[in-house]
């Protein structure tokens, strides 16, 4: 599962430098590519599971489900940005926190873009999973099953 | 949404997200980050020293009549040796000092000669002098007795020092070089023998001091008056890997010995391991990705306009080669392979995620697909071909008679001893 | 086996009990016992009547929905047929078939009738005027027939006797089986009923001509009489003043007759002295159109009470009178006695919150709520709903549902209207329609909401769904949505 994330950010999102391997192998190591990787799969699934099996509310639109599909990407987006920023810069590796508190190196200065990077894949990746548990979970709702559509 | 159900959303959300984020150090606690990385199939590097007091130190010094010009001033050669008599690292252990010449040539009426100078080192800085050396037979030379009875001393937790000029005393016969050889079958015997029994290494130190006095041929009859000019003398060390490495470091060496110096070192490599890894951030041509789970293999491997490049960081600390020799790309190969080792450089500045003492990089112009494997030889290094004369035309601050048949020899013994072993390997896959 | 229940309602009061108890029919009351049909049969000459006009609608439209629900287990359980239907077994539904017709009413005065003209008026004949003199006024005689008797049980009883011989008579006979029972329904002081009544039980305990005569003879019958409930605003030709008179008359006879030969199973009375509603003046015709009374729900009860013991009647005349356990201008569910309370409570309040919902609340979820949607995108049709917008729309839904909750609507506002008046339920709108049960206010959300969040998760029920009867989804879903939605916020007396 971890080396199935890592692809997914380092071969389809690009988001890999050889030159800053140190970080890439600590998310590796540290499972930080797994809690990524759950962001953006549990945490729109907890959100559609409510959406279609909690919210009893009979009188749901398209612009309702575009906004819990907002708020879902935006969840994940936060939860992508701390996960990202606790993993990669408030980490216990000594040897990375060494190479980001040198500035020489450089590895501060790209260090310091990866969260928003990852927070921005990990954000379209929720809006497409999203539509897709969105298309499973309606025909099980009993309340919701007209939306989206 | 009722308040109930909105307060049970957002505490599934927070206890995912603790779940997710505590799960900190969930994966691999066994390998800690940052650390350098050994291959999974070899054994744990046995990098810890055994705890080895050095005993006691004993000094052979040739006094044939051809080390004379070296002891009637002072000079770098008595500098040496009393520096190295008074090496703090030998401060704890016995010392014995003897003056050592004759042959065991039944053909020369002669004998071996073995003086006792003493077990202080005052009073053999006092004793390096012409009229103390003139003692013994100094007609004669024996190296192939002189190392028999240097590595027999060298047992247990002693070493043995022997000092000479590492000429061969072949006589005069007509050809000089396989009389040569012969000698240095029994030099090799010699090694081979003592290697049985232990794991001893051998530590040739080559420096140079004024030389003021005849040289005599070993090839043929008759000397050479050297005037006060720079001639090579040689500080052999036997004993212990371990007790070896422990005190006589390149650094060690190099604060006791005046002038330049070079050093070759002969020894069984061990079954450990030198630990090593991919360093994907310097010297990169190409393009690959150091696969995270296998962190010795690369994969989407790529050459740039056909080239690929890559560099791997090892820890030479274990070993006791110096600089000039793990820095010469000569020393590697990369057996059965399109790579080959292109530089190798100490690591001075810290690499981040990085620890080693040296970075190799390797390169290929051709297919980088497959399994590659890089290695450190025990070769001699290039000092002894530069030593090496085949005759006794030319006598100067350089060149030593037969000397690479010398060093061929030993090192033939410890190939031999080594059985193929190499005193490092690296492996890497590359894959598509 | 399956028994039948025929109930003859005689007059304009047997016709508004009969409207009630077909209103508590359609909210899902169902008289068991094993009555699997109840066969409506109304006698009243007077054709335009009002009230009959209108109950005999209630009952074409009742029949007309329930025909269109598949296996109805809620609302519109009971079924009502026709004796045309059950001889001919034809689904045609002719709400004419729930009237017996009277012959030679329609355009002739009493006189003309009873051929007063051929008489003699010589007093030595056997049939002469004078004779007939003595036992009707000038005013009787020239009554038009065609609005019924006029609160005149001497016209009645003798031109009801015909009826007794008629086709319609014979036929019900001819349909009448074992087990099942007979209920009469008639007002003592009325013409109609007062006469009807006897007349009735005489052949049905006595005319060996009518086919099955041994079946009826034994069969259980039970009646219940109305004494005076109500006043009229005028005293002209029919007088109210007289009412009570002519009660204790009739109650007389009865006694003499009916109750001391033991020609009834089952006798129950009701009526209301004083504080009694007035009704507008009319003599008959279109114009009779009494606002409905609580006392014609009451007597609805009497019919499922005589059903509910049929199996411990005895040969012995039983008399039952109604009673509520607190006297109140306006009635509502806990004024009544607890069982009767229990009775009506539940049905009523679920159908009033489906009509009030149909009328109110329907606009504010169709074609939003998913259980009014048929053309969801990615779902299966047996997800659809088939209550959508092409439903509402439909002449069906337009011509038959909302025709009967109207009629619906009106009958609980005239009982409320009433005196007393029977008003259980508030005027409600969609944000506080949970509000709809007197004296009740349940606590969280009081919108229409919680229906529509019901009918959303029945919408899938297999039970409930049937594309060929079109109203089934609908009467299934709202007798189970509104019966769970009043049930979890404890509105109903159960």
């Amino acid at each position: 599962m971890n080396e199935f994330f890592g692809t997914i950010y380092d071969t389809l999102f690009g988001i890999f430098n050889n030159l800053y391997f140190l970080i890439f192998q600590h998310l590796y190591d540290n499972g930080g590519y797994i809690k990524l990787g759950l962001s953006f799969i549990l945490i729109p699934l907890v959100c559609w599971l409510l959406f279609y099996y909690l919210w009893k509310y009979p009188y749901g639109k398209i612009w309702h489900w575009l906004i819990w599909m907002t708020v879902t990407v935006f969840i994940v987006f936060c939860a992508t940005y701390g996960i990202a920023n606790t993993e990669i810069l408030g980490s216990d590796n000594q040897a990375l926190n060494e190479a980001i508190a040198d500035a020489s190196t450089g590895y501060g200065d790209y260090a310091a873009t990866l969260p928003l990077k990852y927070a921005m894949a990990n954000s379209l990746l929720a809006l497409i999973i999203g539509f897709i548990y969105s298309l499973i979970m309606k025909q099980f709702s009993k309340i919701q099953l007209h939306l989206p559509f | 949404m009722t308040k109930r159900n909105i307060i049970g959303f957002f505490a599934v959300i927070v206890l995912i997200s603790l779940n997710i984020s505590g799960c900190n150090s969930c994966k691999n606690r066994y390998e800690s980050p940052g650390k350098l990385k050994i291959e999974k199939n070899d054994t744990i590097p046995v990098i810890k020293e055994k705890t080895a007091v050095l005993e006691k130190v004993t000094f052979f010094i040739e006094n044939s009549g051809s080390m004379f010009g070296f002891v009637n001033q002072a000079n770098e050669f008595k500098n040496s040796l009393v520096g190295l008599a008074y090496l703090p690292e030998f401060d704890k252990a016995l010392k014995s000092f003897y003056f050592i010449n004759g042959t065991s040539n039944p053909l020369r009426n002669s004998g071996i000669q073995i003086n006792y100078v003493g077990n202080d080192p005052e009073v053999f800085k006092n004793r390096l002098n012409q009229k103390s050396f003139n003692i013994g037979d100094v007609r004669f030379s024996d190296l192939n007795k002189m190392f028999e009875i240097a590595l027999d001393s060298a047992k247990g937790n002693q070493i043995s020092v022997l000092v000479s000029d590492c000429v061969y005393d072949v006589g005069e016969e007509s050809d000089p070089l396989t009389a040569l050889r012969i000698e240095i079958n029994k030099t090799q015997q010699a090694f081979r023998n003592r290697l049985e029994k232990e794991n001893i290494q051998t530590l040739i130190i080559k420096a140079g001091s004024r030389f003021d006095g005849p040289y005599y041929y070993a090839s043929k009859k008759g000397s050479k008056q050297v005037n006060n000019e720079e001639r090579p003398f040689y500080i052999m060390f036997f004993g212990r890997t371990e007790l070896l490495n422990k005190s006589l470091t390149e650094q060690t060496i190099g604060s006791k010995i005046e002038g330049r110096f070079e050093t070759a070192r002969f020894f069984i490599n061990e079954e450990k391991s030198i630990p090593y890894q991919i360093v994907p951030s310097v010297d990169i041509k190409g393009e690959f990705k150091q696969d995270f789970k296998d962190k010795f293999k690369l994969i989407n491997a790529k050459p740039l306009k056909g080239e690929f490049q890559f560099a791997i960081a090892a820890d030479f600390s274990s070993l006791s080669f110096s600089d000039s020799y793990l820095t010469s790309t000569g020393n590697y190969d990369c057996p059965y392979s399109n790579f080959s080792v292109v530089k190798v450089v100490k690591i001075s500045k810290r690499i981040p995620g990085v620890e080693g003492t040296h970075l190799i990089t390797v390169f290929t112009d051709k297919n980088p697909v497959g399994d590659l494997g890089i290695v450190l030889k025990n070769a001699a290094p290039g000092w002894v071909m530069e030593t090496d004369a085949d005759n006794e035309d030319l006598i100067d601050s350089t060149h030593t008679f037969g000397f690479k048949f010398l060093t061929d020899a030993i090192s033939e013994a410890y190939k031999y001893k080594n059985n193929g072993r190499n005193p490092a390997t690296f492996k890497i896959l590359i894959s598509k | 086996m399956s028994r039948k229940l025929y109930i003859f309602a005689i007059g304009g009061t047997g016709s508004r009990v009969l409207k009630a108890l077909t209103m508590l029919f359609a909210s899902g009351v169902k008289i068991g016992s094993d009555f699997e049909t109840v066969i409506p049969i109304i006698i009243d000459p007077d054709t335009s009547n009002g009230d009959l006009n209108r109950t005999k609608d209630i009952l074409r439209l009742y029949q007309e929905i329930r025909n269109q629900v598949d296996q109805p287990d809620d609302f519109y359980t009971q079924e009502i047929k026709t004796i045309n239907e059950i001889t001919v077994n034809t689904p045609v539904v002719n709400p004419d078939y729930f009237q017996f017709k009277l012959k030679d009413t329609d355009t002739n005065t009493f006189n003309q009738y009873i051929g007063f003209d051929s008489l003699s008026e010589d007093i030595a004949e056997k049939d002469d005027k004078n004779f007939v003199r003595l036992l009707y006024s000038a005013q009787n005689l020239r009554s038009n027939l065609d609005v019924g008797f006029k609160g005149n049980p001497n016209m009645g009883s003798i031109i009801l006797n015909q009826f007794t011989n008629s086709e319609d008579f014979k036929r019900f006979g001819q349909t009448f089986d074992d087990d099942d029972a007979i209920f009469i329904v008639n007002s003592i002081f009325g013409g109609t009923g007062a006469a009807g009544f006897p007349l009735l039980l005489k052949n049905f305990r006595g005319n060996k001509n009518i086919p099955r005569h041994a079946k009826i003879k034994e069969a259980p019958i039970g009646g219940i009489t109305y004494l005076p409930y109500f006043s009229l605003s005028k005293n002209d030709e029919i007088n109210a003043e007289s009412f009570e008179e002519k009660a204790k008359i009739a109650i007389d006879y009865y006694n003499r007759t009916i109750i001391s030969l033991n020609q009834i199973n089952m006798l129950y009375f009701i009526g209301n002295r004083g504080n009694t509603n007035q009704e507008e003046y009319a003599v008959g015709g279109q114009e009779q159109k009494n606002k409905a009374h609580f006392l014609e729900l009451a007597g609805a009860l009497a019919v499922l009470d005589f059903c509910k013991n049929i199996n411990s009647i005895t040969r012995t005349t039983q008399i039952k009178e109604f009673g509520i356990e607190h006297d109140a201008q306006n009635l509502t569910f806990t004024d009544l006695n607890i069982e009767n309370a229990k009775q009506l409570s539940a049905p009523l309040t679920k159908f009033k919150l489906y009509t009030e919902y149909l009328g109110k609340g329907l606009s504010g979820s169709l074609n939003i709520s998913r259980w009014t949607k048929s053309n969801i995108k990615l779902t299966p049709g047996n997800k659809q709903s088939l209550l959508d917008k092409n439903y509402f729309n439909s002449a069906e839904y337009k011509t038959q549902i909302r025709s009967f909750n109207s009629y619906f609507d009106e009958w609980i506002k005239e009982m409320k209207d009433n005196r007393p008046g029977f008003s259980p339920f508030e005027e409600i709108t969609a944000d506080n329609a949970l509000e709809i049960v007197k004296g009740q206010t349940p606590k969280g959300n009081k919108s229409f909401k919680a229906v529509d969040i019901q009918n959303c998760l029945l919408t899938d029920n297999i039970s409930i769904r049937n594309k060929e009867k079109k109203h089934t989804m609908l009467i299934k879903i709202f007798g189970r949505s509104t019966d769970k939605v009043l049930s979890n916020r404890n509105l109903l007396i159960r």
